[in-house]
């Protein structure tokens, strides 16, 4: 297979075949405290991706 | 097994009654996008899962999902309890309160009862996680249009909040999906796992 | 006894303080769940785990039960006590 067809995902080194779905490999790196983690929604920053109204579908 | 905590997951509020706004989130109690529908969709995915992670992600994800079951029913129940009936009548909620009251009841915006068509579990591994991918697609798309119909400062708080979880949970069904391809590749033989 | 029962007092700062330890070990079991080797993870987990079952430890001895299934119930059974979680103004 031509590597145009077969592309790696960035970091985890996965390979890549058509009709397939992928999603980035998340690396721990760090986190809010717990309250902020609850009033966010989530522990981690990189994952943090709020809604802005007038904006809908993106994230 | 399961266990009760007897504390929200997150603590929703209201700032104000507003039957109407119930009418609308109720669909996320009952609906076909709705936190019931997915967590019995996990929850029945579970068992012929071919590797542990997946199993134990469903499991964990299903779970959440009850306790988001949890928090909607709260938001409906404090919109709706102790409104008069003749204020309820001139809303939204008065064609819910004609058959149920101010009871919870799972069913969608348009009063369309709960069924389990809305979602699929396949022995397939591939075909069920894509599904859950899609479905929390689908949550955050609905939360998003309730976040639209409301100013209420702590329900937008509540909404946002499982807005975000949506997120994190199509990350940790992405993961999933990357671990089943490994699988498939290192065990042919053993795939999907009957 | 069947007469209506005071309901339990609360200590709403104590009790959020407990939803926001649980919810770390939601997404710590989440991401533990897809990156079983991850060490840093590990000990977020349990150093938040250590701190959650002392939050619980102390809101069930002086407020009220949070699990049915906990060590030194006394009669009269207070699990039954309102208030339920959907019932608490956590606004305040």
């Amino acid at each position: 297979m031509p590597e145009k067809e077969n592309q790696r995902i960035p970091e985890s080194g996965r390979r890549m075949r058509l009709a397939h779905a992928y999603i980035p490999w998340q690396h721990f790196k760090n986190s809010y405290p717990p309250a902020e983690a609850l009033r966010r929604g989530t522990l981690f920053p990189e994952l943090y991706m709020p809604y802005r109204p007038g904006r809908r579908g993106y994230y | 097994m399961w266990e009760y905590k007897k504390f929200l997951e997150f603590p929703a509020d209201v700032t104000r009654k507003d039957p109407d706004l119930a009418a609308l989130i109720v669909t996320q109690f009952g609906g076909p996008d709705g936190e019931l529908s997915a967590s019995l969709r996990y929850l029945s995915q579970m068992y012929t899962m071919p590797i542990p992670e997946a199993k134990a992600t469903l499991n964990n994800i299903g779970t959440e999902e009850l306790a988001h079951f949890e928090i909607i029913g709260t938001l409906v129940y404090k919109l709706v309890s102790g409104v008069p009936a003749d204020v309820i009548k001139q809303t939204r909620f008065a064609p819910h309160y004609a058959k149920w009251g101010r009871a919870n009841f799972p069913e969608d915006s348009s009063g369309n009862p709960f069924i389990s068509a809305f979602f699929a579990s396949h022995e397939d591994p591939i075909a069920s996680i894509t599904e859950d991918l899609a479905a929390e697609q689908k949550a955050r798309a609905v939360y998003e249009y309730l976040l639209d119909m409301t100013d209420d400062p702590a329900i937008i708080d509540t909404l946002a909040f499982l807005r975000q979880r949506e997120i994190i949970h199509f990350q940790r069904f992405g993961e999933i999906l990357n671990l089943l391809y490994d699988f498939q590749e290192k065990h042919p033989d053993r795939y999907p796992g009957f | 006894m069947t007469g209506r029962r005071r309901p339990d007092r609360i200590n709403l700062p104590l009790l959020k303080d407990i939803m926001a330890h649980n919810f770390v070990n939601v997404e710590a079991v989440l991401f533990l769940n897809t990156h079983p080797d991850c060490q840093e993870m590990l000990k977020l987990h349990n150093q938040n785990a250590e701190k959650y079952h002392r939050l619980v430890e102390e809101y069930q001895r002086n407020y009220g039960p949070l699990y049915s299934n906990y060590p030194d119930a006394e009669l009269p059974w207070r699990w039954i006590n309102d208030p339920w979680p959907w019932e608490i103004d956590y606004r305040r």
